[in-house]
């Protein structure tokens, strides 16, 4: 880390939460300093602070979402990347269920990613039509579903998996593929690819 | 059924955030929404003084702004990885 953003980052986070500077300036001097925000709780702050960072990483995580955006194709060709693109769009959403769709192209690369539904605090509606409008105006040849679950279980429910067989049984017919069902609950998500309840038919993806 | 594009979700989720952070009341909050919902994040933090909030929210917001910079620049992810 270059030092003039070093000392204008400190000082910033000073400012901002209250702490010492000269506390996290020694801290700086001897660590990364960006480990006083990736792991808030080894400065031992007080709980105040310690939300405050995480409020921070959580604004962050969304800044990141639209700068990424801005910057670069995103590709979701694995499980992997999927997850840790629906997680920075739907972790820590507690306060009702949504349904994104993400339609991709050939190279699973993001064209667009829409919120399909919103519902109650643990429904969404699912409307495969709309769905299938969407992906034709597009012209993806994959589909990503997630959604959240806004309680803490991650459990993919017989509801999901029925949802899942909707969208997959009404694109199939038009060539194109759902590759994955990615649900999220607080900060963990789930793919139901990866956990082998993805209904048929399924694609591989790994590339 | 609708679709709303995912930029403008995400901006409804940043307005919200950075709400909480700066401890806004009510009036405050409500123009720090309607600011980045018409105006972008980027053109927010960076001139919050247009958009007439007092001296003292700009400041912070200029600390933020410095924060998620250097998180950004440095390559930090979001994840904490």
């Amino acid at each position: 880390m270059v030092i003039d953003h070093t000392e204008s980052f400190l000082k910033s986070f000073a400012e901002l939460t209250g702490v010492s500077y000269e506390k996290i300036r020694d801290y700086a001097s001897n660590n990364n300093p960006l480990n006083i925000i990736n792991h808030p709780y080894t400065n031992a702050f007080g709980r105040d602070v310690v939300d405050k960072i995480l409020q921070l990483k959580e604004f962050y995580a969304s800044y990141e979402v639209l700068k990424n955006a801005e910057n670069k194709e995103v590709k979701l060709n694995s499980s992997e990347a999927s997850k840790n693109y629906f997680l920075s769009l739907l972790g820590n959403m507690k306060d009702k269920e949504r349904l994104l769709i993400s339609y991709l192209d050939s190279g699973f690369k993001v064209i667009e990613t829409t919120v399909a539904s919103e519902g109650t605090v643990n429904e969404s509606a699912i409307y495969p039509r709309e769905i299938v409008k969407q992906a034709l105006f597009n012209d993806s040849v994959f589909v990503i579903m997630a959604h959240n679950h806004p309680g803490e279980s991650c459990n993919i429910s017989a509801q999901d998996i029925k949802s899942t067989q909707k969208v997959v049984d009404a694109l199939n017919p038009l060539g194109i593929k759902v590759a994955d069902h990615i649900i999220i609950a607080g900060k963990t998500a789930v793919s139901m690819t990866e956990s082998g309840l993805f209904p048929s038919p399924g694609i591989s993806r790994e590339r | 059924m609708y679709f709303l594009r995912i930029e403008e979700a995400e901006q409804e989720r940043m307005a919200e955030l950075l709400a909480n952070i700066l401890e806004l009341n009510d009036i405050d909050r409500d123009i720090v929404l309607r600011a980045i919902e018409n105006k972008g994040i980027d053109c927010f933090l960076g001139n919050p003084r247009l958009f007439g909030l007092s001296a003292d929210i700009c400041l912070k917001i200029s600390h933020i702004k410095t924060i998620v910079e250097t998180l950004f620049r440095e390559g930090v992810d979001a994840s904490g990885h």
